[in-house]
């Protein structure tokens, strides 16, 4: 579907992805946490639909009640004692950590079936075609190949089957050896046509120096400020983490949550940013209604 | 100055004596449309791809070729690459990438313009050729008519001035390969690029040509416009292997010769026959093979009300499709495309599973059957492709190989190989290798496979495809013979000039269901649009002729 998250240029949404998933890893500081585990959550409704509220109950929730439950378990550190259990003690500190390296684990995966919705293939390719253009354009002949080789794959074996030479029929040892007359046919048959593929991109000059590469993808100013919102946000967060707000003491006991000014700021600058996809998308659902 | 300018240019491929041309003589002007023909392996593709430089074969070659009076080595290699466009036989395998975009844009890629250069030209191209409707899909996604259009667009879109196209419409059927030409000309006409072409079916290019160049074992027998050069090949005495591929107002003309003027098209054939002729209603009835006499037999084949569908949820591709076939008779199955032909003989040789209706074969359902009964002395599936069955290295090494693989013994095994191969003509190939034959030949020897598995039944996909005529005809020949034997034969195809000519019964397929039926040459006489060159042009004077012998014989007769 195309969103409008989705169809900012690929730069833009690789690098907004590229600092959540930092920033997610980095901060291990409940106010954080939460912000990125819910805008992550979020947006992946939103570009997932249904099946991203069926990916959260079934994959998340199990996973992290594993996690946010395991670590009281196994770790035992922190002064404030809830109860024994097994003989061991269960602490505040430990449940309090466990939940909030779940959240943090939680936040990257869901950050990163978003990635997959928005940075599709031919962006990946894309981006990096920038960096090695050889390996781009192999990648995407790649693509090509595997779909043909398929193609001519079921071609052959519908054509042995009909000579009764078919490899899902007789026995172990037959099935075997015809097995390996459809990949020997398919072999010479790939490179038979890989002559002529080589003949045609010669035929359009390919091996003339400096190839260049040509995308559909434009940068443009909506790009452009969305781009600089990211980096100003980021370079704030950036700051805030370096300055030591991005962490929090948990052991042996939890300090009080920082509630200055300046943390203030950096808690409203994150949330901005890790809602900037869904407010993007709402901006753009409200406008169509608007139209309507 | 000429475009192009070929000079006493010979050439012979590695390790062979035979001269693949022999001092080739050739002048194009600027802005011409020639067409290059000939029978398979007269020299035509060697002498396309030594005008494009990138892809000349190795050889000892003498002689040169000059481009706008350029030697054709001495061009700036940019230039060369651009300026000469070349469009290849078959499109699957002369795409590169994966998308159509990317396809336009791969050779301006490779000419190293900017993005927003390549954009442009990519977006001029695409409106030109109406593709922008497809323009973000995969490329798997596209028929193969579309996948030819955008061979050509993104050979177009490097804004070549001299466009060569080898054989490009003889994978598609005939409706795309008609869309296909009609776009050649429009950029003939309308951009002014001198064009180069060979092609098989000339019925509709021999008169969008300027001017006809006529090959025979690597040297050029004629160079005129169509008007001469028909002239001259219905006068040659020799009659040559490519005249059959000719149109047929032309064969006819050249065996009847009334007038002075030799008619190129339908339009033309007709007025000349109404001018010379008078109308006669003789109904032909040669056919030996009478169905009322076969109806009393039991059919080979009984599909009876076949639903068929590749998904639940699909489209039904068959509805209540039926059909019957005898032995010892060909039944051509026509259509267009996606009517459901190949998907049907899918069903009738056992690859497709219909979800209602029976298939009988020879009085036992085709579920009753274990693969090997049913493939073994039963029945034969000829496919589209034949290179899907080649295995070995050598034809006879294929041949044997095939024949091991079905447990015949050594004695049998080679008697079996020598009697069909020389039935079939294809011992001289032996030693070859099958990808080195030409797709007539490739056509035989995997039809000579299917032979040694002794089938009583023969199906064949689209057999005609990308076949020149003098091996159309040869293989006609092969299944009128293999008919005689008592096999029963059912061909899918396109082809309607075939199907006139070798059927005994044909079928018309249209959405899923076959809609008419009857003995070849009254079904023909009986439609409309949906019928060869040869009857549309004797309509209403010899309304029941059908192929161009029928015409002949009809016009001896009547002038």
């Amino acid at each position: 579907m195309n969103r409008a998250f989705s169809s900012l240029h690929p730069a833009v949404s690789f690098v907004f992805f590229a600092v959540m998933i930092v920033f997610t890893m980095l901060f291990m500081q409940p106010v954080f946490l939460g912000v990125t585990l819910i805008s992550a959550l979020i947006f992946s409704f939103i570009l997932n639909g249904r099946r991203g509220v069926k990916l959260s109950f079934l994959v998340y929730l199990p996973m992290f009640l594993l996690i946010a439950v395991s670590n009281p378990l196994f770790n035992h550190r922190g002064r404030t004692t809830l109860f024994f259990f097994m003989d061991n003690p269960i602490t505040l500190e430990a449940i309090l950590y466990g939940i909030c390296s779940a959240a943090s684990l939680i936040a990257i995966l869901a950050w990163f079936s978003c990635y997959s919705k928005v940075i599709t293939s031919d962006k990946f390719l894309y981006l990096f075609a920038k960096l090695t253009p050889a390996v781009a354009l192999l990648i995407t002949m790649t693509i090509r190949m595997i779909s043909k080789l398929k193609y001519q794959l079921k071609t052959i074996s519908n054509a042995q089957h009909t000579i009764g030479l078919d490899q899902r029929t007789g026995s172990l040892s037959e099935r075997v050896k015809k097995g390996m007359r459809v990949i020997s046919i398919l072999l010479s048959w790939s490179m038979e046509d890989a002559i002529e593929t080589a003949d045609s991109m010669k035929a359009r000059g390919y091996g003339l120096k400096n190839r260049t590469t040509f995308s559909l993808f434009k940068f443009d100013t909506r790009d452009g400020l969305v781009l600089g919102l990211i980096s100003v946000l980021a370079g704030i967060c950036f700051a805030g983490y370096f300055s030591g707000y991005g962490t929090m003491q948990f052991y042996p006991s939890i300090r009080p949550l920082n509630l200055s000014p300046q943390a203030i700021v950096l808690y409203i600058a994150f949330a901005v940013l890790a809602l900037l996809p869904i407010i993007i998308e709402v901006r753009e659902s409200c406008k169509w209604r608007a139209y309507k | 100055m000429a475009c192009l300018q070929i000079e006493n240019l010979s050439f012979s491929y590695p390790n062979t004596q035979e001269r693949a041309l022999e001092s080739v003589n050739l002048e194009i002007k600027e802005g011409e449309f020639v067409l290059v023909c000939g029978v398979s392996g007269c020299g035509k593709s060697t002498l396309l791809r030594h005008i494009k430089r990138e892809i000349t074969p190795h050889g000892s070659k003498v002689g040169t070729v000059y481009y706008r009076g350029v030697e054709i080595e001495k061009l700036d290699q940019r230039m060369a690459a651009s300026e000469i466009g070349f469009v290849m036989q078959n499109p699957e395998t002369q795409l590169v990438t994966d998308t159509v975009w990317h396809e336009l844009a791969f050779g301006l890629e490779n000419s190293g313009l900017s993005t927003s250069e390549i954009r442009r030209k990519v977006a001029e191209m695409a409106s030109f050729f109406g593709i922008d409707g497809w323009f973000r899909k995969s490329v798997d996604e596209l028929s193969g008519g579309q996948k030819q259009l955008l061979n050509l667009a993104s050979v177009m879109a490097m804004q070549p001035k001299l466009l060569i196209l080898d054989e490009p419409t003889a994978q598609l059927d005939p409706i795309a390969a008609q869309d296909f030409l009609a776009t050649v000309a429009k950029i003939n006409r309308e951009l002014a690029v001198t064009v180069i072409l060979t092609e098989h079916r000339l019925e509709e290019v021999f008169l969008m040509a300027d001017r006809i160049v006529v090959m025979e074992k690597g040297a050029i027998v004629c160079f005129d416009t169509p008007e001469q050069t028909a002239k001259l090949l219905a006068n040659s005495h020799h009659k040559q292997s490519m005249f059959k591929g000719l149109p047929s107002a032309i064969r006819i003309y050249s065996e009847i010769r009334l007038g002075n003027h030799c008619p190129l098209s339908v339009r033309d054939g007709r007025k000349w026959l109404a001018e010379y002729m008078i109308p006669v209603e003789k109904v032909f009835d040669d056919q030996v093979n009478d169905r009322a006499q076969k109806q009393k037999q039991k059919p080979v084949i009984a599909a009876e009300e076949i639903w068929f569908k590749y998904s639940k949820a699909g489209n039904d591709i068959l509805r209540g499709f039926s059909l019957k076939a005898y032995s010892g008779e060909i039944l051509c199955v026509l259509g267009g495309n996606g009517t459901g032909k190949t998907t049907m003989l899918g069903v009738i040789s056992g690859l497709l599973k219909q979800y209602r209706g029976k298939v009988v074969i020879n009085g036992k359902k085709i579920e009753a059957f274990q693969a090997k009964e049913l493939y073994r002395n039963n029945l034969a599936l000829l496919p589209q492709n034949p290179t899907a069955l080649f295995v070995c290295d050598t034809v006879l090494g294929d041949l044997e190989e095939a024949a091991t693989m079905l447990r015949l013994d050594k004695e049998t095994l080679s008697t079996e190989i020598d009697r069909i191969a020389i039935e079939l003509r294809i011992t001289k190939f032996f030693e070859r290798h099958p990808y080195d034959l030409s797709g007539g030949e490739q056509q035989k020897v995997a039809l000579a496979k299917l032979l040694l598995l002794d089938p009583k039944i023969v199906l064949l996909d689209e057999p005609t495809k990308g076949l020149d005529a003098e091996s159309k005809e040869e293989l006609g020949e092969i299944l009128k013979k293999l008919g005689s034997q008592d096999v029963a034969i059912v061909i899918v195809t396109h082809d309607i000039e075939f199907a006139a000519e070798y059927a005994d019964q044909c079928a018309m397929m249209f959405d899923g269901n076959i809609v008419s039926e009857g003995k070849a040459k009254e079904f023909f006489a009986g439609n409309n649009f949906y019928t060869t060159a040869a009857n549309r042009m004797a309509r209403g004077i010899f309304p029941k002729a059908v192929t161009c012998e029928d015409v002949i014989a009809l016009c001896k007769i009547s002038g």
